[in-house]
């Protein structure tokens, strides 16, 4: 990583961690839970997937993560330091360690700045650089991200869907930042984009050694570029493993769903009848017992109906949070 | 043989800009069989919507029909009075669209937006109307449905109210439904479950379906031949099977090899260079040429012709000029 | 002077982008024509002095009531004609012109000032300052304004700083409104919160990064305000209890023509078509203002 403040806290520990986190809202009456008592750490440079349907909490998780927005419960942890037990002010110089690329860069970048602008703020706001240093850097980071130096007084608007990402992770990366978590980066681009801009992540990852959370709703994506991933639905993680573990051999019965459910290229017709019942539910209601069981189309024991899985290590760091998952493997 | 459902000939929809004329589909020719599932697959500004909207002659100013024909059962609808062409709307012709919270109207329950598609159309009415409304709603999986037929389009989930769209869509048991992105919006459980819905729907009535998309991996599971377009053209036309294990033109060989495959991660993901061309000023030969692996200097000086190779295969490139068989396909609109 | 807007090259982007709001505002001929009335009507009051034939509160007893040059029973000496005292009718226009403008321009400056920075606070740091203001804000919605501007002219008496405040009173309500909104919907905007995880401090936030998104739909906003307000300043002096009878306002002048409208029908007409090509331009301009200002709309 970048020169900059060297105040490693604990040399092994994970760099991030989020620890019974949860979030709630409350919408009149009702109390919704978006994010339900939820343990993640993402290990130094690690790039740490993150799926789940539209509703379950994943853009939360990020924002948690990023301190953005305030857990009602838990902590957020960032190499040891925790970050939701200090103040504001306390807060304000360390907020560039955790950055966030946005899903829509349109709406992320500041319609009335110029790219430089935008770029440069973090480095301005650090300060220690003069004008020129600065002026450099902000050339320097959008080579780094594919874009010329022609555009860097363009206004967004001015900008295609890909070359506004790129901004996005280039102001990113001018923060040197210790996690980047990346809450649906691709979801706005048209595929051939997506590929571009996944491949500048793809190069980040490998060049800096980055440490990131890459949330998406697309499954083959994810698969492409996560060493683990954690699975969340409803607020809660249910099954969290090695990449190709949880792809290749997932075990909870919504892993299963999903992947069955992403359309392949060479999979043969007829479309396979999907293992997921219903839409999926509001964070409203908490029934007792497991909360997918509602959609499981597994036979479903006692133990289903009556108990909330905790999520527990099977084998290889991967963990599931399923009654069925447990006793099938003994 | 019968003829074919619906014949697209040379359409071309331009749209006057203030930078100039752009033309968003440029001389689009295909066809579609009686019960067949054609995707019209492509990335943002490819003229796919445009080509689904023009056929449904939905295209307002400054969008222009300058050009083309297109035959829904022999009748051409680019001339026919627009009164036959309401009538035809919605009854024959029926199209869903990507956003149903902007294609719903959001002041009227569910229930009314159905049987008033049964009823402007003479379908049925009053309680006969309401009946219907509630199988419907029942035959696209909507739990509850005679409660569900008052609920205003914001009180469902995205993947009810696409339901509910294509449940109008269907009413009136149309010949052909256009599905413009239907699925986009949707995470990929429901995507599956809604083409699970589209699929029986067509079995059941015998539906023809021109489905727009710019999923590659969708189609293969649904569709049954495939128009690649590309800067309003069509560059690639042939069956699915055939498209998906062999592409010919380079910008769908592009797209195959852009595409991250779940579970593979040793297959790597390969972009297409480049962006796309600005239509209001394209490239002088083939529009693909700038980004294309494969250029050749004729490329650039001119668009190469449809060559129409085994199989009922098209391919918009000069590669292909060996292996192709006689003349380009379809014949260009004269006169 | 305007660049061709295909013509990007790297140096001078900035240059092109401003250009091409300019192009926007030059293109639409509606706009352009409205700014360059106004200009003539500023040009008009500031340069008074030395346009106006004759000093407008002077009066002509040999030429009372006389029509305009081009009418049969008109004279020469006075174009416009003059009205009841006497007074030529073209010099009160032109000078009338001070108060109008004058007045509006210092009106919504300041209730555009006040407005949008309480609608500022309110907006971003919510809470009881929201609540507070807001109430007020709706409170003082519900007075009928003449009601109100009657209630302060009648205790003080025919004074400008009162007439200033009495139009200002209610005015600050609608940029207040229209700040609130713009700071609700940006506080929450992606860009602001990235720009809060970068670091940046509360004076940053607001004025550097929601500020702008907030400034254009206000410049509208008080291009459109100043022709109410010219109105009202008008309504104002027609009923009497506006301007100061000394100072030539086209309020007064409507008023004062009004008894004589049948017989010496421009002594209301002309000071009327002023107010209203006055009020047409502002308006207009305002609309054009509406589209070259959002960045988004250029090139």
């Amino acid at each position: 990583m970048a020169a900059g403040e060297a105040r490693l806290m604990n040399g092994d520990g994970p760099m991030v961690r989020v620890e019974a986190v949860a979030r709630h809202y409350r919408l009149g009456r009702h109390v919704v839970r978006a994010v339900d008592g939820l343990t993640l750490q993402v290990m130094r440079g690690e790039t740490l997937g993150l799926v789940g349907e539209s509703g379950c909490g994943k853009s939360t998780l990020a924002r948690i993560m990023c301190c953005l927005e305030a857990p009602t419960e838990g902590r957020v942890l960032l190499e040891g330091l925790d970050l939701t037990a200090l103040r504001p002010r306390q807060m304000r110089p360390l907020r560039q360690r955790l950055q966030m690329i946005f899903q829509d860069p349109l709406a992320s970048l500041n319609p009335y700045q110029t790219v430089a602008r935008i770029v440069a703020l973090p480095l301005q706001i650090r300060g220690g650089l003069t004008k020129t240093a600065v002026r450099d850097r902000v050339a320097e980071l959008l080579g780094t991200v594919g874009l010329s130096a022609a555009q860097a007084h363009r206004f967004p608007h001015q900008l295609s869907g890909g070359q506004r990402q790129r901004v996005g992770i280039a102001r990113a990366l001018a923060c040197d930042p210790r996690v980047i978590v990346a809450d649906e980066p691709l979801a706005s681009l048209d595929v051939s984009v997506q590929a571009q801009v996944l491949r500048v992540l793809q190069e980040l990852q490998e060049r800096l050694g980055m440490t990131a959370v890459f949330i998406s709703h697309d499954l083959s994506v994810v698969s492409h570029v996560s060493h683990r991933i954690a699975v969340m639905y409803l607020g809660r993680l249910v099954e969290l493993g090695p990449a190709r573990a949880v792809i290749d051999e997932p075990r909870h019965p919504y892993t299963r769903a999903l992947l069955a459910a992403v359309p392949r290229i060479g999979r043969a017709s007829p479309l396979p009848p999907s293992l997921l019942e219903g839409d999926p539910p509001s964070q409203l209601e908490s029934p007792p017992g497991c909360h997918f069981r509602a959609r499981c189309r597994f036979h479903q024991t006692e133990a289903c109906h009556q108990t909330d899985p905790e999520l527990e290590t099977l084998e290889h760091g991967h963990s599931v949070a399923c009654h069925l998952a447990k006793r099938e493997i003994h | 043989m019968e003829p074919p459902l619906l014949e697209v000939a040379g359409l071309r929809t331009r749209f006057d800009t203030y930078r100039g004329p752009l033309v968003a589909a440029d001389r689009v020719s295909f066809e579609l069989r009686q019960g067949e599932a054609l995707a019209l697959v492509g990335e943002s500004g490819c003229g796919k919507s445009v080509t689904a909207t023009s056929i449904m002659r939905l295209v307002r100013r400054p969008g222009l029909i300058s050009d083309g024909i297109v035959r829904f059962r022999g009748e051409d609808l680019l001339r026919l009075p627009e009164p036959a062409m309401r009538r035809l709307r919605g009854r024959r012709i029926a199209m869903i669209f990507q956003d149903p919270l902007s294609s719903l109207n959001p002041a009227l329950t569910v229930g009314a937006q159905i049987i008033e598609s049964l009823r402007v159309h003479g379908i049925a009415r009053g309680r006969e109307a309401r009946e219907r409304a509630v199988k419907l709603l029942t035959a696209v999986g909507i739990p509850g449905p005679r409660e569900r037929l008052r609920s205003y389009p914001h009180q469902l989930s995205g993947g009810m109210r696409q339901r509910v769209a294509i449940a109008i869509a269907v009413s009136c048991s149309p010949e052909l439904i256009i599905a413009d992105e239907p699925t986009t919006a949707l995470d990929v459980a429901l995507q599956a479950r809604i083409m699970e819905l589209l699929a029986s729907l067509r079995e059941e009535r015998r539906l023809s379906i021109i489905l727009i998309t710019h999923d590659l991996a969708l189609i293969g599971q649904f569709c049954d031949r495939v128009a690649v377009m590309y800067a309003g053209r069509i560059v690639e036309y042939a069956a699915v099977e055939q498209l998906l294990a062999r592409p010919l033109h380079p910008y769908t060989e592009g797209l195959l090899k852009c595409i991250p495959r779940l579970g593979r991660p040793d297959i790597p993901v390969t972009p297409i260079e480049g962006v796309v061309p600005d239509l209001v000023s394209p490239p002088p030969g083939c529009r693909f040429a700038p980004r294309c692996p494969y250029v050749m200097a004729r490329c650039e000086q001119r668009e190469p012709p449809d060559y129409r190779l085994p199989g009922g295969r098209l391919a918009r490139c000069y590669l292909r000029e060996e292996g192709s068989e006689g003349a380009p396909w379809p014949p260009e609109k004269r006169g | 002077m305007a660049q061709s807007l295909a013509d990007r090259r790297p140096n001078g982007e900035m240059a092109a982008a401003r250009l091409g709001t300019m192009r926007l505002l030059l293109g639409n001929r509606v706009a352009l024509a409205s700014a360059v009335l106004l200009i003539a009507f500023v040009a008009m009051g500031v340069f008074a002095p030395w346009l106006a034939p004759y000093d407008p509160n002077r009066q002509h007893p040999e030429a009372i009531r006389t029509a305009p040059a081009w009418q049969s029973d008109g004279n020469r000496d006075f174009v416009l004609g003059t009205d009841g005292l006497g007074r030529d009718l073209l010099s009160r226009i032109i000078y009338g012109a001070r108060v109008s403008i004058a007045l509006g321009v210092v009106v919504v400056l300041l209730t555009m000032v006040v407005g949008s920075g309480l609608g500022l606070l309110a907006g971003y740091f919510g809470g009881w300052l929201d609540a507070v203001l807001s109430r007020v804000a709706d409170t003082l919605l519900a007075f009928p304004f003449l009601v109100l501007a009657l209630a302060v002219m009648a205790a003080t008496g025919p004074n400008l700083i009162a007439l200033v405040l009495a139009l200002a009173f209610k005015g600050w309500v609608d940029f207040y409104r229209v700040s609130r909104g713009d700071v609700l919907a940006a506080r929450h905007a992606d860009y602001v919160t990235a720009a809060r995880g970068l670091g940046a401090s509360t004076p940053h936030l607001l004025f550097r990064e929601i500020l702008p998104n907030v400034v254009p739909p206000i410049i509208v906003l008080a291009a459109l305000r100043m022709a109410t307000v010219i109105i009202a300043e008008a309504s104002l002096s027609f009923l009497g209890i506006g301007v100061p009878p000394s100072i030539p306002a086209w309020g007064t002048m409507v008023a004062d023509g009004r008894a004589d409208i049948a017989a010496a029908w421009w002594i209301a007409t002309f000071p009327g078509l002023a107010i209203l090509v006055l009020v047409l331009s502002v308006n207009l301009l305002g609309e054009g203002l509406r589209d070259a200002l959002d960045p988004r709309m250029s090139l």
